[in-house]
C-alpha cells in the first residue's frame, strides 16, 4: 500500500478514526492488525518474516533477561544477530553471492554451480530487522527495559508508518510511546496532517515529476550528451531526497496524528558544508545506527589513525550494501567512506589555502566554497547509486564532459525532452516545484513545516493547505512511480 | 475536538473539489489522451470510416517513392469518403474493441470501421508486454464523461486505476510458447545476443513473435469476437483484415509448420468469429517477400510501397462492398 493511494488515505482515516474511538487498552491491537494489513497489501506471505525476526528478538530478550552472566546474554544477542543477520541475507543478498561465487568458480575452472534463490525482496525487510536488532543491543547493552508485552513488542516491530521505509526507530524512543496513553489532540493532529501534506508534496509533485526525466537519462545514457547526464544527476540528488524524505515526512506526520513522535530522518542535507556534516543530516536514523552499532564497537575514533581510517570505509562499505545487493552500492559507500577520509587529511591544506588566498576573512564565502563542493562530491556518488551497474556509471562519469556546447547535434534542448515525451511547459512545471520547495526550507532553516506553517495567521495557513492540496492532486505523474527506497 | 477537524477537513475538500472542477472547464480537460481527442474530433466531423490500426499502416522505407501510410492511400482509393484513422505502433484488439464500444455509443458514429488482425499480438511478447497494454487510454474510453475527466488526474495521482496490470517483471518471465511447448521465457529471447543477427536467432525471433498457438479464449480472439457484435449491434459495418505475414521468409528459417501455424491462428479466429457473421478479409498469406520492408534485422509485419498499396486496394474493396450495400 502505497502512501500516495486512495487505498491508504482511506486506511488511514479508519484506523485514526477508531484509534481515538477505542479505549487505550485497545489500541495496541488496533494498530497491530492495521500494521500487518497495511503490510499484507504487498505479498501476505511475507509477513511471516515479520513474524519470525518479532518472535525471534522477543524470545532472545526474555532469555537475556534471565541469564545473569554477560556471556549468557551474549549469547541470546548471537542468536538474534545470526536470525535477522540470516534473514537479511536470505532474502537479500544470498542471489548477489551465488552469482559471484559461480563467476568466480568459472574463472577457476571449478565445476560448481550455486543454485540462485530467485525470490521477490520483501518489502521493508533492511528496515525492520535493524530495528529489532537495535532493541536486542539496547537490552544487551542495559539502556533497555525488555518489553514483556509480546502485542506491544510485535507493535514496535511493524508499525505501520515507519515499517517499510523507516525512519528507523530506536526501542527507547518508540516503545514508551506505544505504552502511553494518547488523547485527541487538534493542535498534534492539525501539524501531523501537515507534515504529511508537505510529504505527499515532494513525492508527488516534485520526486516523481524529476523521475520522469531521470529515468529516461539513466535508461539509455549513451542518447544524451554530456549536459543532459550532468542534469540527470542533479536531479536524481534532488528526486531522491524528496522521494524519501517525502516518505519519511508522512510518517512522521501519521504517528504524530496518533500522539507519537518518531524521530526526524532528514535536516536539509544539501545545506550541508562537508561530508561528515551531510551525513548528520542525511537518513539521520540509518547514519546513527551505523554509528551505534557499527563504528562504534570497531573502535571509533579513538584508535590508531590507520585503523581509525578503515573503520570508516567499513562502516560506508557496509551501509552501501544495506542499501541493495550491487556492487554500484558499495562503490557509493566507499566514496562516501573516501570523502570522509579525504576531508580529513585536507584539512590543513584548505586552511592553507584559505589563508593564502585571502579567503580566510570571508566565511560566507568559505561556506558557500564548501557548500557547493560537498553537494558536487554527493552527486558524484549518487551516479554509483542510481546506475544499473558499475560499467553504466563509469559511462557516465566519463561522459559528463562530452559535447558541451553541442546541444544542437541532438537537435536543441527542447528536441531532447520531447524525445523523453516531454515539453519546455512541463519541464518547467518540474523545476519550479523543486525551487519553491528549497526556498521554504531555506527559509525554515531547521525549523519543521508544522511549525512554519502552524505559527502564520489563518488565511495563510488556509493558503497553504489549498496550494499544496491542488499542486498534489494536478502536478503529479498519472504513471506509478514507487518510492525508491522501498527496494531496499 | 474531531468535529472541528471534520468540518474543516471537509471545507478543504469542498474547495479543492470546486477548484477542479473550474481547471476541468478552463483547460478544456487536457488530461484526455490524444487518441481519444483524435476519435472526438472525427466523430464531430461524421467522417463515415473509421480504420483502427498499428504499425503495419505507417511504417515505409525512407527511399520510397511514395511514403503514404495504408490509411491515406485508402483515402485517394476512396475520395467521396472521409477516413479517419488512430494508429499507434502497438495497438491492438483490445484496444480497438474499447474505441468500438466507445464510438457506437455516440450518436453519430461511423458507418465502417476498419480493424486489422495482426497475427503477432497475440504472441505473449506483444500480449503481455507492459507497454502495449494502453491502460490510460482504456479508461478515457470506458469512462466518457466529464466527471471522470475532470477528476482522473487526482485520482491517478493517488493510484486509483492499475495502469501497470503486468510489471517488467512478470513480463520477463512469461513463457514463449512454439505452439504448445515451452521454449524459454522473454527474457532469454531479448537478451543482449539479439543485437547480432544470425540465422539461429532469427529463428528464436520467428518463435518469438509467431509460433504462439492461440487459443479460443484469447483475450484477443474474444476481443475480435466483442469489436464484430457490438458493431453489428450498433449497425456499423466492420470490415476485419489479417494483415500479411512474410510467410515465406518464416518458412525458410522453420519449415512449413510457420505456415501451417499462422493457418492455425487464422482459423481460431475465423471460428470465434463466425457467429457473428462478419466477413473476414485474409491477407495473412497472400504477399512474397518482395512487399515487406522490416525496418529492423528480424523479419515483421511492415509493408513497403507495392505492399501498402496492395493492403488498401484490397480493403478500398471491401469498404466499397459494404457502403454499397448499406444505405
Amino acid at each position: 500500500m502505497q502512501f500516495n493511494s486512495i487505498e491508504f488515505l482511506v486506511f488511514f482515516a479508519v484506523v485514526v478514526a477508531l484509534y481515538f474511538a477505542l479505549p487505550f487498552r485497545a489500541r495496541w491491537l488496533l494498530l497491530l492488525i492495521a500494521s500487518y494489513y497495511f503490510y499484507m497489501a504487498w505479498e501476505p506471505l511475507y509477513a511471516l518474516l515479520i513474524v519470525a525476526s518479532t518472535l525471534v528478538d522477543y524470545l532472545a530478550v526474555l532469555w537475556m533477561a534471565h541469564e545473569p552472566e554477560k556471556t549468557g546474554r551474549r549469547k541470546c544477542l548471537i542468536m538474534s544477530l545470526v536470525a535477522n543477520l540470516g534473514l537479511l541475507f536470505t532474502f537479500k543478498y544470498f542471489d548477489f553471492f551465488a552469482a559471484w561465487s559461480n563467476r568466480a568458480f568459472g574463472w577457476l575452472h571449478v565445476p560448481v554451480d550455486i543454485p540462485l534463490l530467485d525470490v521477490l525482496l520483501p518489502v521493508g525487510i533492511s528496515f525492520y530487522t535493524f530495528q529489532t536488532l537495535s532493541y536486542t543491543i539496547e537490552v544487551y547493552r542495559g539502556h533497555q527495559q525488555p518489553e514483556r508485552h509480546l502485542g506491544r513488542f510485535a507493535l514496535y516491530v511493524a508499525f505501520f508508518p515507519q515499517l517499510v521505509a523507516g525512519p528507523i526507530e530506536r526501542s527507547v524512543n518508540l516503545l514508551p510511546q506505544l505504552n502511553r496513553e494518547h488523547a485527541f489532540d487538534y493542535g498534534r493532529v492539525r501539524d501531523g496532517l501537515i507534515r504529511m501534506l508537505w510529504g505527499l508534496l515532494k513525492k508527488v509533485v516534485v520526486a516523481d515529476r524529476l523521475a520522469v526525466f531521470v529515468n529516461h537519462v539513466y535508461g539509455a545514457p549513451e542518447r544524451y550528451p554530456g549536459p543532459i547526464l550532468v542534469l540527470g544527476t542533479v536531479f536524481f540528488a534532488f528526486q531522491i531526497y524528496c522521494d524519501f524524505s517525502g516518505y519519511s515526512d508522512i510518517a512522521i506526520g501519521a504517528a504524530r496524528v496518533m500522539g507519537i513522535d518518531l524521530i526526524q530522518n532528514f535536516r536539509r542535507p544539501y545545506g550541508a558544508r562537508s561530508i561528515p556534516e551531510f551525513w548528520r543530516r542525511w537518513h539521520i536514523s540509518l547514519s546513527t545506527w551505523f554509528r551505534d552499532y557499527v563504528y562504534l564497537p570497531l573502535g571509533g575514533r579513538h584508535v590508531a589513525l590507520g585503523r581509525w581510517f578503515s573503520n570508516i570505509l567499513i562502516v560506508f562499505v557496509v551501509s552501501g550494501l544495506w542499501h541493495g545487493a550491487n556492487w554500484t552500492f558499495v562503490v557509493w559507500g566507499a566514496l562516501h567512506g573516501s570523502y570522509y577520509i579525504a576531508g580529513y587529511l585536507l584539512k590543513g591544506v584548505r586552511a592553507r589555502l584559505a589563508r593564502d588566498t585571502g579567503l580566510e576573512h570571508r566565511p560566507r564565502v568559505i561556506d558557500a566554497l564548501r557548500l557547493v563542493t560537498t553537494f558536487l562530491l554527493v552527486c558524484l556518488a549518487w551516479v554509483f547509486f542510481r546506475a544499473e551497474s558499475v560499467s553504466q556509471a563509469v559511462y557516465i562519469l566519463t561522459h559528463f564532459p562530452s559535447h558541451w556546447g553541442h546541444l544542437t547535434a541532438y537537435g536543441g534542448f527542447a528536441r531532447i525532452l520531447t524525445s523523453m515525451d516531454l515539453s519546455v511547459r512541463a519541464f518547467v512545471a518540474t523545476v519550479l516545484p523543486l525551487i519553491v520547495l528549497l526556498t521554504v526550507e531555506h527559509i525554515g532553516k531547521d525549523t519543521s513545516i508544522e511549525e512554519l506553517v502552524g505559527r502564520r495567521p489563518v488565511w495563510m495557513r488556509w493558503a497553504f493547505y489549498v496550494v499544496a492540496g491542488f499542486a498534489v492532486m494536478n502536478l503529479g505523474v498519472p504513471e506509478e512511480i514507487p518510492f525508491v527506497y522501498f527496494q531496499f | 475536538m474531531p468535529t472541528r477537524l471534520i468540518i474543516r477537513l471537509a471545507v478543504l475538500a469542498a474547495i479543492l473539489a470546486a477548484l477542479q472542477v473550474a481547471l476541468g472547464l478552463v483547460s478544456g480537460y487536457k488530461d484526455t489522451p490524444t487518441p481519444v481527442r483524435l476519435c472526438d474530433q472525427y466523430l464531430a466531423e461524421g467522417r463515415p470510416i473509421l480504420y483502427l490500426g498499428e504499425s503495419t499502416l505507417y511504417t515505409v522505407d525512407p527511399r520510397e517513392a511514395d511514403r503514404a501510410p495504408i490509411n491515406e492511400m485508402l483515402q485517394r482509393l476512396l475520395p467521396q469518403y472521409r477516413v479517419g484513422c488512430i494508429a499507434h505502433d502497438a495497438y491492438h484488439l483490445e484496444l480497438y474493441e474499447a474505441f468500438c464500444r466507445y464510438v457506437v455509443r455516440k450518436p453519430n458514429p461511423p458507418r465502417v470501421v476498419i480493424v486489422p488482425i495482426n497475427l503477432g499480438t497475440v504472441s505473449p511478447y506483444w500480449d503481455c508486454r507492459p507497454a502495449y497494454q494502453f491502460e490510460r487510454i482504456k479508461l478515457f474510453l470506458r469512462h466518457d464523461n466529464r466527471w471522470f475527466r475532470t477528476f482522473y488526474r487526482p485520482l491517478a495521482a493517488f493510484r486509483a486505476f492499475n495502469l501497470t496490470p503486468i510489471s517488467e517483471r512478470e513480463y520477463n518471465r512469461t513463457l514463449v510458447l512454439d505452439g504448445d511447448v515451452p521454449v524459454g521465457a522473454i527474457q532469454e529471447f531479448t537478451d543482449a545476443k539479439y543485437a547480432t543477427c544470425t540465422d539461429e536467432n532469427t529463428r528464436d525471433q520467428l518463435i518469438l513473435r509467431y509460433m504462439y498457438r492461440a487459443p479460443a479464449d484469447h483475450a484477443k480472439v474474444i476481443a475480435a469476437v466483442h469489436i464484430a457484435r457490438e458493431l453489428r449491434k450498433a449497425g456499423v459495418c466492420a470490415v476485419i483484415y489479417f494483415t500479411p505475414i512474410d510467410y515465406q521468409t518464416g518458412e525458410q528459417y522453420l519449415g512449413e509448420r510457420f505456415t501451417a501455424r499462422i493457418r492455425e491462428n487464422v482459423q481460431t479466429f475465423r471460428d470465434a468469429l463466425r457467429a457473428e457473421d462478419v466477413d473476414l478479409l485474409d491477407l495473412s498469406l497472400v504477399l512474397d517477400p518482395s512487399k515487406f520492408h522490416w525496418g529492423s534485422m528480424y523479419p515483421n509485419e511492415h509493408l513497403n510501397e507495392q505492399g501498402r498499396l496492395f493492403v488498401a486496394e484490397r480493403l478500398a474493396e471491401a469498404v466499397r462492398a459494404r457502403l454499397e450495400k448499406t444505405p
